[in-house]
């Protein structure tokens, strides 16, 4: 089963992705960016679902040093966000993200098909 | 010998002049006999026309004149060759002359054809054997020269040398003939050099006889003793004994005349030094004035400042300097209207340590001020205490001027000046400086007004835009605030619905579907709210591209049938368009959720079962008019009006029943009004409503969208010009598939086996366009896409994305053109080419036949390529067209119709500038005989046969 992390500090919304996800992903997840940088190194996800608006650290700083990091920048990050104003999904992708997907996640299939292709992507 | 008929000079050479003794002038015409190519000479003016036609007659038919030599120069010397012309009938007679006299047969419009004989060993040779040889010299006529060999006897014809003699002319020269030549040429002459060059070239001739032009005929016993004779001679201007004496006179006059000016100019510098002395005193003074307007020059130049304080202190200093006084005072008013001191002046700097001058209130100065009057006071006796230390002695102040400042009514202030002597009370340059002065100071004055009020408007801007800042931000977080929430319920209640375990009884499951439906209905409701800020906000952005709309609509239906299948509402789409592809500009996206509004409005509205939609295209005049019309419940008339406007649904229960924001049309019409469409609405309680949008066809875009327009073509017109095209996918039925596509079109094709390979064969190849897959091993598309896009040369390779993604944001961030999505069809392709790299060219084409079926066949042929037709049942029509401004790239032209015919269209649009870049194509059904082809072929136009491969060769000619 392909592991997954998912970097999110609203526990309720954590715990929507994880009830979509359980069934066919190993979840990881952690509520802020430090130790979700940390989580990334140590488990080597397929996939990261990073929120943006996160305490101390936001999303974009996250993919940041995900980025910069040798054993973390071949993973592919997804904006999980709801910061869905007209231009925010060109702003995220042009920031780095691979993918982007806006809440409230109203089609859970378009959710796994995105983190199939990336992790297909990825191999 | 008998003058009265032609003269036989040698064998066959005759003299067919009028002889009129003692005229050396007039001219000798003679005829050389030669068959059908015989030559006359010289036929002369119109004086002997008669009697030369009469002559020739004599000898020879007229009709067997070929040539006619001229050599003379003198007008009526051609006037007769008209006439000539007239009366031989010839068609190929020609006109030999030198270029001196063409100049002249073309006055008198002589049509036969000539040719010069000014250059070096001309030769006539007529086709039975006989020359003539042309001799040229720079001696004035004897370019003409010219001689007859054999056969015919040797004749040096128009030697004017040897003639021209004023008396004694005879026929055939005698021995005394020549002495008088001689004489004759040493005076007319112009130098000895030209004339022995053209005696040494006659000389070399073997000639029996000389005809000159005018005088006697020589012949060859006189000729060589004649030559050697003439060589010897002093030759030089002539001017005539009798004009000596009135040079000399005139010579005597021009003296006279000298000697009188001579006289007269020392005249007139005795004057002109008696006037310098007074001049030099006048300049003196003129001098000194020079300098004080030099010196008032400066003074306006040091008023151009926009400080007030300052403008005071230098123009107190200036007028002082103006008039000679020696204090001053500036005083300046106050919003309040008192006047305070700005600024004081002396030359004794001690007079305001005593305080003289301070503020004035009232008195003589606020008097002058209030009543806008200059006051003098003179005189002021000794006893007064104001003084002056000059430093020999204490001057008192006798003179005071008070000068009111005043700008057009407006008071500005006030300036006070004291003299020792009267030099304030007139002055001839104080009144220009006050008004400059005022003039400064009003500016200063409406610059320091127009500074606060910038300052105040650019407070208000800065904080309308932090309001707007403002706006936005709580705009993106009331957003993301309402969003997060939503996630869990929209989320949780649609994996619950899932009812994995199956505990969830049907009431459990039917109350999820209504969280969840809530939940997405809200989800609406911000999307609307945030789009009809953005619309009345004005920052909702239009992209116009080219869009067919039959099948956007298609596309609609097929996404929403299902949501209208499920309750069995009937959906249908009618297309009253003649046409199953219709282009038009204008923004994709916003035309879809209009659409999609106004139908997913009619499926709420109709009953299950027996509801039915329709969704209507059709065109109104210069409207594409799209209706959706439902049986559902119907709006009551005076609720029409209110349904477009936010949160007004005709019934505030609708909402409970029916759902919706009832944002949707207000949204709706919104939109519609940026595409520059209208939204209109009929409706009958209870039998249904139809709302129509109206997309007009003609300037379909706003002004302001022009520019954006501009681009959009811009773009397509850098990438035009394809010539190879790269593609890119690791699946080889993909690459075979497009590559046969693709390579019907014309381009040149590579292929690439995945993202490394692509790279590679970018930067080696340079195509003009990529298709691009994504998911590839190796290096996937959207890394290929950012190592291209970082790579020298090649990084503005338009890329078009082949793949199994439809996302086009992502597609564009990433800077792809547009993205296909697999599994392609050829219409696929076609469009996106015709989107970016169409042949634009073909924009506008004009189909003119009489027959109805024809124009419907052609239009049907061409209307995936051309954006416009228009259509003439015969020439007229379309040459009004025309005239009205529809300039078509491309006309198809019947040749055969009623009113105006195919080719009478040609040769009135013949010199049509309009026209100059249309391709015209003759499409007809008749036998172009040798003549038509030829005209068409002239104007390059082509020609296809009614019948015969119509279509394959329309479509053929269309592209190239």
């Amino acid at each position: 089963m392909e592991k997954i992390l998912v970097i999110e500090d609203n526990e309720d919304n954590l715990a929507v992705v994880e009830s979509y996800l359980e069934d066919d992903y190993h979840i990881v997840s952690s509520d802020n960016g430090e130790d979700g940088i940390e989580m990334a190194k140590k488990e080597q996800p397929g996939v990261i679902l990073l929120d943006i608006s996160l305490p101390n650290m936001d999303g974009v700083e996250v993919l940041k040093c995900l980025k910069e990091d040798e054993e973390c920048k071949n993973i592919p990050v997804v904006a999980l966000t709801a910061h869905a104003m007209v231009g925010d999904k060109e702003k995220f992708l042009q920031k780095g993200f691979d993918e982007y997907i806006s809440k409230p996640i109203v089609d859970d299939e378009e959710l796994m098909q995105k983190i199939e292709t990336l992790l297909r992507l990825k191999k | 010998m008998n003058f009265n008929k032609a003269v036989e000079i040698a064998k066959d050479i005759y003299w067919v002049g009028t002889y009129l003794e003692n005229d050396p002038f007039q001219c000798l015409p003679y005829l050389i006999k030669n068959g059908k190519e015989s030559i006359l000479i010289d036929p002369g003016s119109m004086l002997e026309f008669e009697d030369v036609v009469r002559k020739v007659k004599e000898v020879i038919n007229l009709k067997d004149i070929k040539y006619i030599i001229l050599h003379h120069q003198d007008p009526d010397l051609a006037a007769s060759i008209p006439e000539i012309e007239k009366v031989i009938d010839r068609e190929d007679l020609m006109i030999v002359t030198h270029s001196r006299m063409t100049v002249l047969i073309k006055h008198y419009l002589v049509t036969s054809s000539y040719y010069e004989i000014d250059a070096n060993n001309l030769e006539l040779n007529t086709s039975t054997g006989l020359t003539l040889k042309f001799i040229t010299t720079p001696y004035c006529h004897s370019p003409g020269a010219f001689v007859t060999y054999e056969p015919k006897s040797k004749v040096l014809f128009s030697g004017d040398i040897f003639g021209g003699l004023e008396e004694s002319w005879k026929f055939y020269a005698d021995e005394n003939y020549f002495d008088e030549a001689k004489a004759f040429h040493s005076a007319y002459m112009p130098s000895k050099d030209i004339f022995n060059y053209a005696l040494r070239k006659i000389e070399k001739l073997d000639i029996n006889l000389i005809a000159p032009q005018h005088g006697s005929i020589i012949e060859r016993r006189y000729i060589y003793n004649l030559i050697e004779d003439m060589k010897h001679l002093e030759c030089g201007l002539y001017i005539e004994k009798k004009y000596n004496n009135e040079l000399i006179n005139t010579i005597q006059e021009l003296e006279d005349k000298k000697r009188e000016l001579s006289e007269y100019k020392n005249h007139l510098e005795q004057k002109v030094k008696e006037k310098t002395f007074s001049l030099e005193e006048t300049n003196k003074v003129l001098k000194e004035e020079q300098q004080r307007l030099k010196d008032f020059n400066h003074y306006l130049s040091e008023l151009g400042s926009v400080d007030i304080s300052y403008i005071a202190h230098k123009s107190i200093k200036h007028i002082i300097d103006i008039t000679d006084a020696q204090v001053g005072v500036f005083y300046m008013t106050d919003e309040k209207e008192s006047l305070r001191v700005l600024a004081k002046y002396s030359v004794d700097e001690t007079i305001f340590n005593n305080n003289y001058f301070s503020v004035s209130n009232g008195g003589i100065v606020q008097k002058a001020f209030k009543e806008n009057k200059i006051f003098f006071i003179k005189n002021i006796n000794d006893d007064a205490t104001l003084a002056i230390d000059t430093g020999i002695y204490v001057a008192k102040l006798k003179y005071i001027k008070i000068i009111p400042l005043v700008f057009q009514d407006k008071k500005i202030g006030v300036v006070a000046i004291a003299s020792i002597t009267d030099t304030i009370l007139n002055n001839s340059y104080l009144g220009g400086y006050i008004n400059s002065l005022v003039q400064a100071l009003n500016n200063a004055v409406s610059y320091i007004a127009i500074q606060k009020q910038s300052i105040a408007l650019k407070d208000i801007n800065m904080r309308l835009q932090e309001a707007n800042r403002l706006k936005s931000e709580f705009l993106a977080n009331m957003s993301h605030e309402l969003r997060t929430p939503l996630n869990s319920i929209i989320g949780f209640s649609n994996i619950l619905q899932k009812n994995k375990k199956g505990n969830l009884l049907p009431k459990q499951l039917s109350q999820l579907e209504k969280i969840n439906r809530n939940g997405l209905n809200l989800l609406d409701l911000i999307n609307n709210i945030l789009d009809l800020s953005k619309i009345e906000a004005g920052r909702m952005e239009l992209e116009i591209t080219k869009v067919d709309i039959i099948s956007t609509i298609k596309n609609i239906l097929d996404m929403m049938t299902p949501q209208s299948a499920n309750n069995s509402k009937k959906l249908t789409f009618i297309n009253n368009l003649d046409k199953n592809i219709f282009y038009i500009n204008l923004d994709e996206q916003k035309f879809k959720q209009i659409i999609v509004n106004l139908i997913s409005n009619a499926i709420k509205f109709v009953e299950p079962v027996t509801g039915e939609i329709s969704v209507i295209i059709e065109q109104k005049n210069n409207h594409i008019a799209i209706s959706v019309k439902d049986n559902g419940i119907g709006i009551e008339k005076d609720k029409l009006d209110k349904i477009f406007e936010a949160f007004m649904q005709a019934d505030g229960s609708t909402t409970r029943k029916y759902g919706g924001t009832g944002l949707g049309l207000a949204i709706s019409r919104n939109m519609a009004s940026m595409l520059n469409a209208d939204i209109k609405v009929t409706s009958e309680v209870g039998k249904g409503s139809t709302f129509t949008l109206s997309l007009p066809l003609l300037n379909q875009t706003k002004i302001e969208e022009k520019d954006k327009m501009q681009e959009v073509k811009e773009e397509i017109k850098k990438i035009q010009d394809i010539e190879s095209i790269l593609i890119i996918d690791d699946d080889e039925d993909v690459r075979e598939l497009l590559k046969a596509y693709l390579s019907e079109e014309g381009y040149e094709i590579y292929t690439a086996v995945n993202g490394e390979d692509g790279l590679d064969k970018a930067n080696k190849l340079k195509p003009s366009l990529i298709t691009l897959d994504i998911m590839m091993p190796k290096m996937d598309g959207w890394q290929f896409l950012s190592k291209l896009k970082n790579s020298d040369g090649v990084a503005d390779t338009p890329v078009i994305l082949i793949s199994n993604i439809s996302d086009k944001t992502k597609a564009k961030v990433f800077g792809a053109l547009d993205c296909i999505v697999k599994p392609f069809s050829k219409e696929d392709i076609k469009n996106i080419f015709a989107k970016y790299f169409g042949s634009k060219t073909i924009k506008y084409a004009l189909i003119v036949d009489d027959e109805p079926e024809i124009r419907e066949l052609i239009t049907e042929y061409i209307q995936n390529d051309v954006e416009n037709i228009k259509e003439a049942s015969n020439g007229a029509e379309a040459i009004s067209l025309i005239h009205d401004g529809y300039i078509p790239d491309i006309i198809y032209l019947d040749l055969m119709m009623p009113h105006l015919s195919g080719f009478d269209f040609l040769e009135l649009t013949k010199a049509d500038s309009k026209l100059k870049d249309t391709k015209i194509i003759v499409v007809s059904a008749k036998d172009l005989t040798a003549e038509d082809k030829e005209l068409l072929s002239k104007r390059d136009i082509k020609v296809i046969k009614k019948g015969s491969h119509l279509e394959s060769l329309i479509k053929e000619f269309l592209k190239g």
